[in-house]
């Protein structure tokens, strides 16, 4: 089945269509969804609002642009969309604190995220790195995480984000920066 | 010193290098379709739906605005009540004045003279 003949296919509301879609692009909606919120659940939550919103909106979708793109634009909206939802809420949480005495509030812990993709011997230093990259402005998260995790072009990243090539090798470079000054902090503290 | 740290920099940067894509995770289109029934999801609707909505909110606004206006009494000014006032004043002062009482008529008075 071809890209197009998958397009039709779903704005028929073709069955069959969206399940390879889903199939095709499962790994891909998932992985990137991971990048950014560093969490096995919330990324697949992540993953079935994305798909559940291709199937909504693939009507509105113009056939200029790859597929994928498109895919990859709704995926990175949705993941940075639960990070602002769990940020209020853990500033929700913080004045809530407030008001409950010590045995109510339950304690803060971070887990260190471990990528299932990394190899066993760089496991604790890809955390380390993840750690940092949680702390990465929006733009510069997402640069990144689709040029290391998904391999794309600044090209592709530049499509995907909306932005010329020279920006997004801007983003890139300010990512890498950013990430040195931190991970140096961590590094000289421990 | 920062030869080490510079060096350990790069080595935690470059710990992404031969990252693997990770998989969803098994029985990802069972869920999804799971979760489709759970919440039925029309195309379309949502967007469609929103317009009418913010018309009829619209609609609802102008509607008790338009009442609002309509059922407005006009409030005493202070230059009707001031007016008042002054003329209850001037009606007290000539009821007084027996020579021309104002509850009577001028023919009356003219002929009791």
């Amino acid at each position: 089945m071809t890209e197009l003949e998958l397009i039709e296919g779903l704005k028929r509301g073709d069955e069959s269509a969206f399940r390879k879609l889903v199939e095709q692009y499962q790994d891909l909606v998932y992985n990137t969804a991971l990048g950014v919120v560093q969490n096995a659940a919330d990324a697949e939550d992540v993953a079935q609002e994305v798909f559940i919103q291709i199937f909504r909106s693939i009507g509105t979708f113009k056939s200029e642009a790859k597929l994928s793109t498109w895919i990859y634009r709704i995926t990175t909206t949705r993941a940075l969309d639960l990070l602002r939802a769990r940020k209020s809420k853990k500033r929700f949480g913080l004045l809530k604190r407030l008001w409950e005495t010590e045995e109510e509030s339950p304690l803060d812990t971070i887990e260190d995220f471990n990528h299932p993709g990394v190899a066993l011997e760089r496991k604790e230093d890809a955390a380390k790195l993840f750690e940092a990259i949680g702390q990465l402005p929006e733009n510069q998260k997402v640069a990144f995480v689709l040029h290391k995790l998904e391999g794309l072009s600044y090209q592709e990243i530049s499509e995907i984000m909306g932005n010329t090539v020279p920006a997004v090798e801007s983003l890139m470079h300010r990512a890498r920066l950013n990430l040195k000054k931190f991970l140096e902090k961590k590094i000289l503290n421990s | 010193m920062k030869h080490e740290v510079s060096e350990r920099i790069g080595h935690l940067i470059s710990s992404l290098d031969q990252i693997k894509r990770a998989p969803a995770p098994a029985y990802f289109y069972t869920q999804l379709r799971a979760r489709m029934e759970h919440s039925p999801v029309i195309p379309q609707e949502g967007i469609q739906l929103r317009p009418a909505l913010a018309l009829v909110v619209m609609l609802l606004l102008l509607l008790v605005n338009t009442v609002l206006i309509l059922n407005r009494t006009p409030a005493p000014t202070f230059a009707d009540s001031n007016d008042k006032e002054e003329s209850q004043h001037w009606s007290n002062e000539y009821a007084s004045n027996d020579q021309f009482p104002l509850n009577e008529s001028y023919a009356n008075w003219a002929s009791n003279k």
